[in-house]
């Protein structure tokens, strides 16, 4: 059994959570600079250093009574000063383990692993801590070497290095204008904070001055609003493929290696018997070029939103397929067996075509109400049609596509999200709770809607719309739920007077 | 194949209480606001009693009639709801583990409701009777996680 603590860099981040004690000099400060001035400042700032210095105590002492050990095949870690916490986590419970090497750590040797189970918060790592590389790479190489220790029989591993042009498609996909919106403008607040106010009121007050002169004949107010979205996707789509880069997967006899990142390396290791399910991915451009993407889920891959969380981040449909029969056999997807049928078709696209009702009628109405403003809201209303439209365009794709199927025990549900196509790939035993959804309209042609939650940490919601009642319950074995025939009176009849004659 | 079972008919009586419990909150909240017989107090009675009479003689005797459960070997079938009716099914190596809840009110009529918790998950069956509500909960953790035991 080796003990270890963690790298002395931790000690940094356990200071962040004593940086409140940093108001008492401030309200200190405050008061005297009200009462005396600055001779009277610094005769008591004895205080403030000792404040600062009990800060950085703290981080340390925090540090000193951190650890965390092998013992037995769990993984054992303490923390905590006055309140100590001990967890321990069984190594066969751990479903995923990963190792990030941001380049600003990178000189000190200083990695951030972390663990996951199935159990525990939905919304961080049961394991988390900043380890010396060769600790961190210790614990990987047990995490490894146990897993294909499970009845396994010899496998060859098998590796794939994606081209680097679907990894530019990937991260287009997956790129949010909001999340690059967000970035951009925390990291013009933060130079702010360090250069002062009025820099950053500069670097806004430029932006707004570009949009004007690159409006060509659009309101400005419009302009700079498209011009926003396209760099806030732009920052978005670079940060992405720079997490994406080098992405390299290795498929052992129980486990995938997954290695990722430019200037950050990430890498993950995963159990296979612990994937939830495989989702395969297809937006409306993906589906045009034929193209698409797998995901893996499994408790804590993909939690973090800087993960790697692609198995194929983008491939021809042909090409994807032959790798998924590589990378993981067991979970191909089964063609269609049971589909909705045509008289379904409204139930896809009501909601999209409300959206493009509604999208011009509220851009009219607001041009009566604020007539001042027509230019920019016909302007709104015309790129508010875009998605729109592109919803349209998915339903209809959806309902074309849309469906269930049953290959030995692992089912493949297609169905739409929002924006994508998914293709899901789900084992049986990693269903949770099968529920057939009947609408009062759905009654009389024995339809219903499927939805199937999968076995995760929070709640996964798989909604399938419109398929036949009877069908789907033969094909969950759920004979309870087949309907009995309905009691035709006229038939009857007909029955009993056959009987007579 | 065995049919679903339906709740105790005592669940009726108490979601109608418990009706008529809230009932109380707006009918305060409207004597301390309003006149009474003015406008808005007289719209406002008729909206109640019309939402009273729509919940108390359609809703609830609907959803009564829809909620039924059965145990059909490793398969837990709950079917519930009123305008949507749902057919939930899981699997009993599903269930992490049971647990029984009783309000005041369930109590005084000795009724219970079971939450069969799953591994990203939850089904409940409310108003069922205190000793049906055990034994499913007895039976339910002796079966969860996949370990195979009879129904006493």
């Amino acid at each position: 059994m080796f003990k270890r603590r963690p790298h002395f860099i931790s000690i940094l981040s356990n200071i962040g959570r004593f940086l409140i004690l940093l108001v008492i000099p401030l309200i200190r400060g405050l008061l005297v600079s009200l009462r005396g001035g600055f001779q009277f400042w610094l005769a008591s700032a004895w205080m403030d250093i000792a404040v600062v210095v009990l800060i950085a105590a703290m981080g340390f002492a925090e540090w000193f009574c951190m650890g965390y050990c092998i013992d037995g095949g769990c993984l054992l870690f303490w923390q905590g000063i006055l309140f100590r916490r001990v967890r321990r986590i069984p190594l066969d419970k751990i479903s995923w383990a990963s190792i990030v090497r941001p380049w600003y750590l990178r000189p000190l040797r200083a990695v951030e692993f972390r663990a996951d189970t199935p159990g525990g918060s939905q919304n961080e790592s049961d394991f988390t801590m900043l380890l010396y590389k060769s600790d961190a790479e210790y614990i990987f190489t047990v995490l490894d070497r146990l897993l294909p220790s499970l009845k396994a029989p010899p496998f060859a591993p098998r590796e794939y290095r994606p081209r680097g042009f679907y990894v530019i498609i990937l991260s287009a996909l997956t790129s949010n204008s909001l999340a690059g919106i967000l970035l951009a403008s925390a990291a013009i607040s933060r130079i702010g904070d360090l250069m002062g106010k009025e820099f950053s009121e500069r670097i806004y007050g430029t932006l707004e001055q570009l949009a004007r002169l690159a409006a060509f004949g659009v309101p400005p107010a419009a302009a700079a609003l498209a011009y926003l979205l396209l760099g806030g996707w732009a920052l978005a789509f670079l940060a992405n493929l720079l997490r994406n880069k080098n992405l390299f997967v290795v498929r052992r006899a129980n486990s995938l290696f997954i290695r990722g990142g430019l200037f950050t390396q990430r890498s993950y290791t995963l159990d296979l018997s612990q994937v939830n399910y495989l989702d395969i991915r297809q937006s409306v451009s993906t589906k045009a070029l034929q193209m698409q993407s797998a995901f893996l889920h499994t408790a804590g891959y993909g939690k973090n939103k800087e993960d790697v969380s692609a198995l194929i981040p983008a491939a021809h449909n042909r090409d994807a397929q032959r790798t998924l029969q590589m990378l993981a056999p067991e979970l191909v997807p089964s063609p269609r067996s049971i589909q909705p049928n045509f008289g379904a078709i409204m139930k896809f696209l009501l909601d999209a075509v409300w959206c493009c009702i509604l999208v011009p009628a509220a851009s009219w109405l607001l041009c009566r109400l604020v007539p001042d403003w027509e230019q920019v809201i016909r302007y709104i209303g015309l790129i508010a049609m875009v998605p729109a439209l592109w919803f349209l365009t998915v339903r209809i794709l959806d309902f074309r596509t849309s469906g269930l199927s049953r290959d030995g025990d692992t089912f493949t549900l297609r169905y739409s999200q929002f924006f994508y196509l998914h293709t899901v790939v789900i084992p049986k035993e990693r269903i949770v709770e099968i529920c057939l959804r009947q609408s009062v309209l759905q009654w009389g042609d024995q339809k219903c809607d499927v939805l199937i939650y999968s076995r995760c940490e929070g709640r996964t919601r798989h909604h399938l719309k419109n398929l036949d009642r009877k069908e789907c319950a033969l094909l969950f074995d759920l004979p309870g739920y087949v309907p009995t025939p309905k009691k035709n009176f006229f038939a009857l009849l007909k029955r009993r007077k056959d009987e007579s004659k | 194949m065995e049919s679903m079972k339906r709740v105790s008919p005592l669940a009726m009586s108490v979601w109608q209480l418990r009706l008529i419990f809230f009932m109380f909150i707006p009918a305060f909240l409207l004597f301390f606001f309003y006149y009474p017989q003015s406008l808005v107090w007289k719209l406002c009675v008729i909206a109640a009693g019309a939402g009273f009479a729509f919940v108390s003689l359609l809703w609830l005797p609907v959803k009564y009639l829809k909620l039924s459960y059965r145990l059909d070997g490793n398969t837990l079938y709950i079917r519930w709801g009123v305008v949507y009716t749902r057919f939930s099914a899981t699997f009993l190596e599903n269930i992490q583990y049971v647990s029984v809840s009783a309000t005041p009110l369930q109590r005084i009529f000795h009724l219970c409701s079971v939450n069969f918790i799953l591994a990203g998950g939850r089904m409940s069956i409310p108003c069922i009777s205190a000793g049906e509500g055990e034994m499913l909960r007895v039976w339910g953790s002796a079966n969860a996680g996949g370990g195979k035991k009879a129904l006493p």
